[in-house]
């Protein structure tokens, strides 16, 4: 009977024969680590782009968005916990290849497909394989993750990755242990591994009330992304509300979220979004950052004007950074 | 008579719910030495899965991909 030690993500996982690991989805099967997800998506559906938030990626256009059962964090607080913290075997799944999410991608229409809901870091052979079949077809790929991935594989992944809206959830250690059972150094690691990697990145923070929501928690993360990813990055400071294992907490005060996004616009930060606000306090409007101009206006989900041409401003030919 | 039956059920749920609470299970999986600090929720199936599981990937209801990126523990 040999157990085996997954090297996917920094849990480590030692999984005896017979047993899966932390995220469920991978398995010791008769001495094999095996993907048990693979092909098996729980959701499958065609969402506006705007919606993983992504918004310097084809706005406008749909994406494909696919999830396998499991996760490798355990948010107290996660939004999908029907499916990230079920056990694979009890969920009723699809048989989707690859090459039949590409088909269904260019079917309906979509432009990409993105790996999300859970994370595509528990479905990694599978988000391997829709990302090489995607590029085939002319479609891009993905990633709305965590991040929470040892550099190998994420480096080995990066090929096959176009763009990724990555949650950065806390600054701070404690919290990610606490609250997501995860840590936070390989988080922001693999922000720098995909920054490098030439992905196009947004990053996603969920602002919690009494958690990660005081000047100095949201300054951290400003700094973080100022310092080592760069300015150009856009951030999208997001509302909690209460869900899951943390109904006890209150909605996070709108005020919180425009705070936090006077914070990275002073801070320099170029494109900054909310999340979960809706009507005129929302951060929905691309502005150009040297003649702030508005250039791409939503309404929730959808796009009422675009400007960007040819990812300059229509008005003063200012490069805005995004895959257009 | 009622009484007796009721207090004789009351007994019996009162025996079954201690004995499922305390009836060992095979172990699971665990964290190798990498990790310092031990996680408070734990996704980690339970014995009984196991079958089912396997039956799962007998019958394609799940997959039997080999992964990548794993080391047999020493």
């Amino acid at each position: 009977m040999s157990a085996l030690i997954c090297d996917l993500c920094p849990k480590h996982c030692r999984i005896e024969e017979g047993m899966a690991g932390d995220c469920r989805a991978r398995y010791n099967y008769k001495g094999v680590l095996t993907a048990i997800t693979h092909d098996r998506p729980v959701a499958v559906h065609n969402d506006p782009i705007e919606k993983k938030p992504l918004y310097h990626v084809l706005p406008g256009s749909k994406i494909l968005s696919i999830a396998c059962a499991g996760c490798n964090l355990h948010c107290l607080n996660c939004q999908n916990e029907g499916i990230s913290q079920s056990n694979p075997v009890d969920l009723k799944a699809y048989r989707l290849t690859a090459d039949e999410i590409a088909a269904l991608a260019l079917k309906k229409g979509s432009r990409s497909i993105a790996l999300t809901y859970t994370d595509p870091v528990i479905f990694y052979e599978y988000s391997l394989e829709i990302g090489k079949v995607a590029r085939k077809n002319n479609l891009l790929t993905v990633w709305v993750t965590a991040g929470y991935i040892n550099k190998k594989p994420l480096e080995e992944a990066l090929p096959f990755i176009d763009a990724v809206n990555l949650d950065i959830k806390f600054m701070n250690d404690d919290l990610y242990r606490r609250i997501c059972t995860g840590t936070l150094k390989p988080v922001l690691e693999a922000a720098q591994i995909l920054l490098k990697g030439g992905k196009w990145l947004e990053i996603t923070n969920l602002i919690i009330p009494e958690l990660n929501d005081s000047e100095k928690d949201i300054g951290k993360l400003i700094n973080f992304i100022k310092t080592h990813l760069g300015t150009h990055i856009p951030i999208h400071f997001s509302r909690f509300f209460p869900h899951h294992r943390m109904r006890n907490v209150e909605p996070t005060p709108e005020s919180t979220i425009l705070k936090a996004a006077a914070l990275a616009t002073d801070a320099g930060m170029k494109y900054v979004y909310t999340g979960n606000i809706r009507g005129q306090n929302a951060h929905a409007t691309t502005k150009c950052p040297r003649c702030h101009s508005s250039l791409i206006e939503r309404r929730g989900y959808h796009i009422v004007k675009n400007a960007v041409i040819n990812g300059k401003c229509m008005s003063c030919n200012e490069t805005i950074h995004g895959l257009w | 008579m009622i009484k007796d039956l009721a207090a004789w059920l009351y007994m019996l749920t009162f025996v079954i719910l201690i004995g499922i609470n305390t009836l060992p299970q095979k172990p699971g999986s665990s964290r190798s030495p990498e990790v310092s600090k031990p996680s408070q929720i734990k996704g980690k199936p339970q014995a009984r899965d196991v079958n089912k599981i396997e039956k799962a990937i007998k019958t394609g209801q799940l997959s039997d991909k080999k992964a990548l990126f794993y080391r047999e523990s020493k």
